[in-house]
């Protein structure tokens, strides 16, 4: 693992967002062959696929860009979230057309977090909403819970990105999932009330 | 909705609010749970809202449990154990003097004992409310077996007790030295001393097992070296403590939930990754497991040998550590790491000095560590437990034998063992046969532990035992009246007595110990592959899988083992239509047993595409093929050998089929993969495909390169006159010629023609194929005449001896056609052609780019 944090004028903005680019497509590309793999079709793991890209992109021609770890992880993490929430909305969008394949992501830290080793897709969307709002009140927070549930990243990765030691992060990684825990069934119960209507066929 | 959310508070509020929420969950974190509801009345006095909020987030965080993570383990602890607190304070009868150091249990001081002996102790305090007070009774019964342990190379345990305060704690003899890696490395000990050493602390772990103590946490940490030079005494401190502590959990798990389960049942903690991964065996890693015995420990100590020796662990602990737990799950269960010497090649660390060796070396401790120590040291890390050493003795012994240049037990490695044939063929069967046979009688010891993995099957498990003993006085007694030379595998009709006597035995326990017998033909079966004794491997194959069918139904693992091996004999023996059924199911039975990502599955479905393949079914093979390298790339460590091996099996297949661009691209990162290995064998079987299909490409200089390569390696490794070498020269010659290096072609044909005569004769397709390319040669000549009467007689000889729908007649015909056009006679020019074409379909398919191109040629004739 490579300790040279490099300072951001080391890299310009356009270089991050052809990072980004980069990262999304390969990631995309990567989910799209897990979800039409005959193997295990129904479920995403973030962490496999988050270090599958990395070694991928890493023997291409941008290997220089990917080579900054703490750079790659939050592109992924970003990316990975883009393409859940994407999945997410597609497969709620289609509820309505019956039969359906279950579609879970799993072996996320995160996840293990909710005390569930995979988490239904549609839970993705509340995550996604309930981090939103805690951006502006505790955006140190809603970054870790971004970078160990969307990227899949351990304890170790999220200290590179958010360049804090690991002894703050535990302390605020305890903190957070706590909250998801709590806001998750929140926002379950509230909505289980309108959910079940539409479910019930 | 959060507070946060409630209307009417300034932002500046819900900030401060947040934070001293935060802050007060923080802090009541810290507090032992019977305390806290008192410590939130005080903090949050009377805003109930927040106190509630507060509630919530510790309940969720107590629900959360034992975090799964392992950096994340070490993080967090409570502040009662914070050690230094705890300095000049008494637990039991003992005052702490000072902190030694702090692990996942708790944290190890050092004490003063007060009432009784004054000495100094080493007080190992464990991590609060691990232990109910149930289980604290148990403790005595463990006591009792710990203090019957007396040995120099064991720390004693004087004590286990718990405190007033309710923390549980071990008073042990205070050793003082290094830990045993550090004292290596420090000490700069050559390879004699280090096993010197280690075998001192082997046969102390042996010592325990005899005692029925297993250690289940043993790490270079936890053997301490005092003393130096002759005097160094290596001491294993921690003996039995965490079984004790593993036992008493469960105990108050198993309590709770039936209230009789207990002794000797052991009980599953879900998600147990707490310890270092380093040193955990592959079945401690399987969260469906329950027995962990002294196996386990024999597997942590080999990793130790792996330290000791390399200065390295199997796996690198950065990258395991970055995977997550599932994820190291499944790499303990089914990645095989690279041997102690191959991991010393590995980037980063070749030609780095490192000052963990004896000389700082790693080429020369490479040299040192090639063979012998590799196979040891991979022996004892065997993922399945079955292959590793029966014993802690056995596995001192072997290490006793080395410097005496004495045979040892272990055998190389045997990953390629189930994928390819040339594999097998190669190795030193003796050397399998015997390790196997040894290892039969762990193997049925094992027999209760497979069994006891399915809950149903639990029952079964002390029939299983009784089974097992029976085996191994069996095998014993069959061993013991086998000379000593033939011990040491070296000689051959003895060998076969032994064999001979296996059989009879099988036989004669058919009856009453049915699965006992199974165990041995399973056994004798594999034993006959690796010696390449095809049909009485297939006759064992068939009375274990009979008999295993019977005692434990068609889908138990056994069975499925048995029927794999039934599979492979079956292919060996071109049986391939009764292989296939029997491959095809077994495949699918495994994929709903364990999994399709399984190691064993995929080994299985590895063995079905083979047979496909051998039975001409490459459009069925290729996706099977596919599927199993790419499932592979995914779980192992980039550059594992498996990838290379998955992935060139993969490009020959693409080469034959005519996917040429795929070919050559899985050819290209193949022979990559391989070089980094150092695997010249290889790196030259890889580049012989990737040659050719680099000259259907038309890309033929390139093609040339590939070949000239290839041939050089293989003359390195295996010597001209060596099959592959002849096969790899035909290639070369065959491109030179189409590149139009015509004088160099016939030289290398001459070699080429010449050897095959001798070797294999003059019916051989080497011989009859290197012919054809000479004439091809004269043709460039001009010789036409002369040409076309040689064609036409090869095409005699070589439809006589290989058969009128080989291919090489194909090419004759085509060559012969080429010949006939060019001189104007079209109408037998095109029969020659549809004939080669006749004999394409036969062997692919339609759209086959060798049909295609043909099909071309056959219009420009008209």
């Amino acid at each position: 693992m490579t300790t040279h944090l490099p300072s951001s004028s080391e890299h310009s903005q356009a270089d991050l967002e052809e990072l980004f680019a980069l990262v999304y497509s390969e990631l995309h590309r990567i989910a799209q062959r897990e979800m039409g793999r005959e193997l295990s079709p129904q479920t995403l793991q973030p962490t496999a696929l988050v270090n599958e890209a990395y070694l991928r992109l890493l023997r291409g021609a941008h290997s220089d860009l990917v080579k900054e770890r703490s750079y790659f992880f939050g592109a992924a993490t970003r990316a990975m979230r883009r393409i859940l929430v994407e999945r997410a909305r597609r497969r709620s969008r289609d509820k309505r057309g019956g039969d359906q394949q279950r579609v879970t992501i799993s072996d996320v830290e995160g996840a293990i977090a909710l005390q569930q080793r995979q988490v239904p897709i549609e839970d993705v969307l509340t995550i996604d909403e309930l981090l939103e709002g805690l951006a502006a009140k505790d955006p140190a927070m809603a970054r870790l819970i971004e970078l160990r549930f969307f990227g899949g990243l351990t304890m170790s990765e999220a200290a590179l990105v958010m360049e804090t030691s690991k002894r703050r992060l535990f302390r605020l990684w305890r903190a957070a999932r706590a909250w998801m825990a709590v806001e998750v069934k929140r926002a379950k119960a509230s909505r289980g009330s309108e959910g079940r209507v539409a479910e019930d066929d | 909705m959060t507070e946060g959310n409630v209307k009417g508070r300034s932002s500046g509020d819900d900030e401060e609010r947040w934070r001293r929420q935060w802050e007060i969950f923080h802090r009541a974190c810290d507090q032992p749970e019977d305390a806290r509801d008192a410590f939130l009345a005080v903090e949050c006095g009377n805003d109930q809202e927040l106190r509630r909020e507060i509630e919530l987030l510790l309940e969720a965080d107590a629900d959360a449990g034992e975090p799964l993570t392992l950096d994340y383990v070490a993080g967090i602890r409570p502040a009662s154990l914070t050690p230094a607190r705890w300095i000049g304070r008494a637990i039991g009868p003992y005052r702490i003097t000072r902190v030694l150091g702090e692990g996942g249990m708790g944290v190890v001081y050092e004490a003063r004992q007060i009432e009784g002996i004054d000495r100094l102790v080493a007080l190992k305090v464990v991590k609060s409310g691990l232990l109910g007070k149930e289980a604290i009774a148990r403790f005595d019964v463990e006591r009792q077996s710990l203090a019957r342990m007396s040995h120099p190379g064991i720390a004693a345990i004087y004590d286990v007790g718990v405190s007033e305060g309710g923390l549980p704690y071990f008073a042990m003899e205070l050793v003082d030295g290094a830990s045993l890696t550090e004292y290596v490395w420090r000490e700069k000990l050559s390879y004699r001393r280090r096993l010197e050493l280690f075998v001192k602390v082997a046969e102390a772990v042996g010592y325990a097992h005899q005692k029925g103590v297993v250690h289940r946490d043993l790490k270079p940490s936890n053997i301490l070296v005092s003393g130096t030079g002759d005097q160094a005494q290596p001491k294993i401190i921690d003996f039995g403590v965490a079984k004790i502590l593993a036992e008493s959990t469960e105990g108050i798990a198993s309590q709770s939930v039936s209230g009789t389960a207990g002794d000797g049942v052991p009980m599953t903690v879900e998600g147990r990754l707490l310890g270092t991964p380093d040193y955990m065996s592959p079945e401690q890693a399987d969260p469906w497991n329950t027995e962990v015995d002294t196996r386990t420990d024999l597997y942590a100590l080999g990793v130790v040998l792996y330290q000791v020796l390399t200065g390295l662990l199997p796996f690198d602990p950065e990258w395991l550590r970055q995977q997550g737990q599932l994820e190291i799950e499944r790499i303990l269960r089914e990645v095989d790491p690279p041997t102690p010497s191959r991991r010393l090649t590995e980037p980063g660390h070749a030609g780095q000095p490192n000052p963990a060796l004896p000389k700082g070396d790693p080429a020369a401790a490479r040299r040192h560590l090639r063979g012998e120590l590799d196979w040891v040291v991979m022996k004892a890390i065997s993922r399945e437990p079955a292959r590793r050493y029966s014993s802690a003795q056995a596995f001192a012994d072997d290490l006793g034998r080395l410097p005496n240049n004495e045979p040892v037990l272990a055998v190389p490695p045997t990953v390629a063992y189930r994928t390819q044939k040339f594999a097998r063929r190669h190795r030193a069967g003796v050397l399998i046969a015997l390790a196997l046979l040894a290892g039969l009688v762990a193997a049925t010891v094992c027999l209760g532990v497979g069994l006891v993995r399915s809950r149903e099957a639990q029952l079964e498990t002390q029939s299983a035992l009784r089974r097992s003993e029976r085996t191994t006085e069996v095998l014993q007694n069959m061993l013991a009246g086998v000379d000593p030379i033939v011990a040491q595998g070296r000689d051959t009709p003895v060998l076969d007595q032994i064999l001979l006597q296996a059989e009879q035995t099988a036989a004669a326990e058919t009856e009453e110990w049915p699965l006992v017998a199974a165990a041995i033909h399973h056994t004798l079966s594999e034993t006959y592959l690796g010696l390449g004794r095809f049909e009485a491997a297939l006759e064992h194959a068939r009375r274990a899988v009979l008999l295993r069918e019977r005692g434990l139904g068609d889908t138990h693992r056994e069975t499925l083992m048995s029927r794999n091996a039934l599979g492979l004999s079956l292919w060996e023996l071109d049986q391939l239509a009764e292989a296939e059924t029997v491959l095809a199911s077994t495949v699918r039975s495994l994929e709903e047993l364990v999994g399709p990502l399984h190691s064993e599955t995929l080994t299985a479905k590895n063995n079905l595409a083979l047979t496909l393949r051998a039975a001409g079914r490459l459009y069925e093979a290729a996706p099977l093929y596919r599927e199993v390298f790419e499932t592979r790339r995914r779980i192992l460590p980039a550059g594992h050998e498996e990838i290379a091996l998955y992935q060139s099996n993969y490009a020959f297949l693409l080469e034959q089929i005519g996917d040429y661009e795929e070919a050559v691209k899985q050819g290209r990162e193949a022979v990559e993969l391989w070089r980094a290995l150092g695997a010249k064998t290889d790196v030259s079987n890889t580049l012989d495909k990737l040659g050719n299909a680099l000259r259907h490409q038309g890309r033929i200089e390139e093609a040339v390169a590939a070949h000239r390569e290839s041939l050089e390696l293989t003359t390195e490794t295996r010597g001209a006159e060596h099959p592959s070498s002849l096969t790899t020269r035909y290639f070369l010659a065959r491109a030179l010629r189409e590149a139009g290096y015509v004088e160099e072609a016939e030289a290398e044909l001459e070699i080429v023609v010449e050897l095959a005569r001798q070797e294999f004769g003059p019916r051989s397709r080497a011989f009859l194929a290197g012919r054809h390319q000479q004439v091809l040669c004269l043709l460039g000549g001009g010789e036409m005449t002369h040409a076309e009467q040689q064609l036409e007689g090869l095409l005699e000889s070589t439809s006589a001896a290989l058969g009128e729908g080989h291919s090489e007649v194909a090419n004759l015909y085509i060559s012969l056609s080429g010949l006939r056009s060019g001189d104007g006679r079209r109408e037998q020019a095109r029969s020659d052609l549809s004939k080669a074409i006749a004999i394409y379909r036969g062997i692919f398919r339609e759209d086959h780019p060798r049909i295609v191109e043909l099909e071309a040629r056959m219009q420009g004739i008209e």
